[in-house]
């Protein structure tokens, strides 16, 4: 029964952890993008947030939001990886 | 004010690296001496330095548990202690449910000064003698002689990992406060 409980914690907190790095990816992509297009146009120029969210709208299908999945791989393989080095080696 | 920031933060500090030095695992050359079983009396106050009840532990209705331990000599002569408990599924992370073959490892290792067999213990934790606490031994390996410093990998590993999880933790609350004054400031995203 430590196991599920080990696994149902580890799960909580990767979700956690996985909805706080979406937002950090998501955040920071906007605002390179922001920076971007006043680089270009200035300043409260008109059709900022439309530029914005055309830019955001391939997110999820981007490379950094499917290696973002691997925060539900990682700390499970660190798991694993120990349990071999611990009790197998 | 200033003065309790800074006593906080040192305490913190300390706190943490306490944490760490027990919970990390330590590599130490020694000659194993001697492997037994004790009937262990582990009271309430440092019933957090031995294994978790649930990892398959027994303890008998006193709070006695019969615990594996084994006597070793480091190459300057003085003796070290180590208990051999599974840690399982429960804090610290190791994972560990092989004592019974660690203890038979031990056992076969073990040695007398006059011909003596230096192995490299890994282990958690520390000894501290007015506390009857153990470090707990992990994993058992032969070494080349007395003089052997194999590199402690496992340690600077998870240290390497722990830097660059706090270093994306950092990021991530450096932007969460950036943006989220902008978008205050702007009054819409």
């Amino acid at each position: 029964m430590a196991v599920i409980r080990l696994w149902l914690v580890l799960l909580a907190v990767e979700a956690v952890f996985f909805l706080a790095l979406r937002l950090y990816l998501r955040l920071r992509r906007a605002e390179r993008l922001r920076d971007r297009w006043r680089d270009r146009h200035g300043h409260g120029a008109a059709g900022e947030d439309t530029y914005v969210a055309r830019g955001m709208a391939g997110f999820e299908r981007g490379l950094r939001a499917r290696l973002s999945l691997l925060v539900f791989v990682l700390p499970n393989l660190a798991v694993l990886v120990t349990v071999y080095l611990v009790n197998w080696h | 004010m200033y003065y309790a920031r800074v006593a906080i933060g040192v305490l913190f500090g300390v706190l943490l690296f306490a944490f760490l030095d027990y919970a990390l695992p330590s590599q130490n050359v020694v000659r194993i001496s001697n492997t037994y079983n004790r009937l262990t009396n582990i009271p309430a106050s440092s019933s957090i330095f031995w294994a978790a009840d649930s990892t398959g532990t027994v303890e008998n209705a006193r709070g006695q548990r019969d615990v594996r331990f084994m006597d070793t000599v480091r190459p300057n002569g003085k003796v070290f202690v180590y208990r051999n408990e599974d840690t399982g599924w429960v804090w610290p992370p190791y994972f560990k449910y092989d004592s019974a073959n660690l203890q038979a490892e031990a056992t076969n290792l073990q040695s007398t000064g006059a011909d003596p067999i230096w192995v490299n213990v890994t282990a958690y934790g520390w000894r501290v003698a007015p506390m009857s606490i153990y470090p707990n031994a992990i994993s058992i390996n032969t070494v080349a002689g007395p003089d052997a410093r194999p590199a402690n990998w496992p340690a600077m590993a998870i240290c390497g990992a722990l830097l660059a999880l706090l270093l994306l933790i950092w990021r991530m609350l450096v932007q969460f406060r950036k943006t989220g004054l902008a978008r205050f400031r702007r009054g819409r995203t």
